[in-house]
């Protein structure tokens, strides 16, 4: 089972949630994933993100208004859990 | 949702939007020039030609142009998607809209009919590409976002502001048509100085006091009527000022200048509440200006009730007011925050080609530092103080215009500075690697 590291960056105004998923990315290990809680879809994020190998789901919250999931799209086990995680 | 295969495309390159907002502190120390050229005498009329180039170096050189900067920015941080064709049209809008507000500005101080052309067409087909290059955008439905419906009530306001004023510029350039415009003068102005600039303030508000300052995100229903009352009210008052005065008519403009103003007060006050109840209160400056545009909105909204239909000089207070004090306040606390975030942004991009940098990317409070912001608030607070007295102290307008003048200069500082900044970290995370090599 993947170990989910969880983020909330909800009450942070730009770019500090910008600054803490990308100091949380360079210390991802194999095996893990970030769930980041955000009030907004934080598209430039993604954007980056993906461009430099990660993968992006953008799901709407409970504790918040969006949950994004992400995890490195070479981690063959996050990968196959992530991607079945329900989108809404 | 899951963005594969969205291909997002957020981030324009980093001179579309600057070159614009880099233009813009220009045009206001053109402006204050004028007010120094010109002294005391800026205020005697209206129909001056310096107080008609002073609007427009204001309205065109500064606001229109930070505006069309930030669509290019916003528009793809909110949908995902640049807008059209950007990178090829925006090296010819922003040449047609400088030469469109010089030639306009100098037509009104040196009235020879080749300048009115030149402004009728740089600034018509300036704005016509601006059109094109937002068509696909404000006629597609996306999902429906609060910014996607505010930009098209903008886009009609604008559009029905500038049509009444090339229709205005065509009278001006073939006098032999026998045109009337001053008649539509004041329909011009209203849609101009309260419709858009209220609209476009709105659409400030509603996407950057939520995102920087954290406040509870705007009401989308009520931002979403509010727009289309307001612009449907001004449609309605226009029509009043067209129409012959008669009691009953009298009756209506007064009932419906009651609405208007219960719309501008509301949308004031929500604001003003919103940005009261911030989730994290951490000390910010460039709030100020939101707070003073918010404030001068109301001031406005007071003052014509005391005074309409009273001396000139009520008049130039209350363009003072909306312009000076509503949207240049805003845009200037806007700018404080936005170019900043895009220069971080940029970095942020580079960096992320080139693993150890992070530590490279300054943080958005060194691009432009509290220090810098407390000074060009402090500027522009005293410069719209002194500007406002200057009508009734004529004498003080050397002071005001001397402000202005460092007000603009400060603001075009803040900005270069910034890029400076940024060139100097692009330069370092680019070479990083080449550091890092140990010389043997």
């Amino acid at each position: 089972m993947p170990k989910e590291l969880l983020i909330d960056v909800s009450e942070h105004e730009p770019p500090k949630p910008f600054d803490e998923v990308t100091k949380l990315i360079s210390q991802l290990k194999q095996g893990e994933y970030i769930r980041m809680l955000h009030r907004k879809k934080p598209l430039p994020l993604i954007q980056l993100l993906e461009e430099n190998g990660y993968q992006c789901k953008v799901n709407q919250g409970q504790e918040t208004a969006w949950e994004i999931i992400i995890w490195n799209k070479q981690d063959s086990l996050v990968n196959e859990y992530c991607s079945s995680l329900v989108s809404s | 949702m899951k963005n594969k295969g969205l291909s997002l495309n957020t981030i324009p390159p980093l001179f579309i939007p600057l070159r614009f907002f880099l233009t813009a502190p220009l045009f206001g120390i053109l402006s204050a020039l004028l007010i120094l050229y010109h002294g005391p005498e800026i205020w005697t009329s209206r129909w001056q030609s310096g107080s008609l180039a002073l609007t427009h170096l204001i309205t065109i050189g500064f606001m229109l142009m930070v505006m069309i900067g930030a669509l290019f920015q916003f528009i793809p941080v909110m949908t995902g998607r640049l807008v059209p064709g950007c990178v090829r049209l925006v090296p010819l809008i922003h040449p047609l809209l400088i030469v469109g507000a010089l030639s306009l500005c100098s037509a009104f101080l040196v009235p020879i009919p080749v300048l009115y052309w030149l402004a009728f067409i740089s600034l018509g087909f300036g704005l016509l590409l601006f059109a094109l290059s937002l068509m696909r955008l404000l006629v597609s439905v996306f999902d429906n976002q609060l910014i996607v419906f505010l930009l098209r009530i903008l886009f009609a306001v604008l559009l029905i502001t500038i049509g009444l004023g090339l229709f205005m510029l065509l009278a001006y350039g073939i006098p032999e048509l026998g045109i009337s415009f001053r008649h539509y003068t004041d329909i011009h102005a209203l849609w101009g100085m309260v419709g858009w600039v209220v609209l476009l303030i709105m659409a400030i508000s509603s996407q950057v006091i939520p995102m920087f300052y954290v406040t509870p995100e705007f009401s989308v229903r009520y931002l979403k009527v509010l727009s289309f009352v307001i612009m449907v009210t001004i449609a309605l008052i226009s029509l009043l000022k067209l129409m012959t005065v008669s009691g009953s008519i009298v009756q209506v403009r007064e009932v419906i200048n009651i609405i208007f103003s219960c719309e501008l007060t509301f949308f004031a006050l929500y604001t003003l509440y919103l940005i009261n109840h911030r989730k994290r209160k951490i000390p910010d400056v460039t709030i100020n200006s939101f707070r003073l545009a918010l404030i001068s909105l109301l001031a406005a909204i007071a003052f014509w009730w005391l005074f309409k239909g009273g001396e000139q000089r009520f008049g130039f207070i209350l363009a003072i007011i909306l312009l000076y004090g509503l949207a240049l306040s805003a845009i200037v606390g806007m700018l404080q925050k936005i170019v900043p975030f895009i220069i971080y942004l940029h970095l942020q991009k580079l960096s992320l080609k080139h693993p150890g940098t992070i530590s490279l990317i300054p943080s958005m409070k060194k691009i432009i530092t509290t220090q810098i912001s407390q000074k060009q608030f402090v500027l522009h607070l005293l410069s719209y103080l002194l500007l406002l007295a200057s009508v009734f102290y004529t004498q003080l307008i050397w002071f005001a215009g001397t402000f202005m003048l460092l007000n603009f200069i400060w603001l075009g500082f803040s900005l270069v500075q910034s890029v400076h900044l940024f060139k100097r970290k692009q330069t370092q995370i680019q070479t990083y690697p080449e550091l890092e090599i140990p010389s043997f």
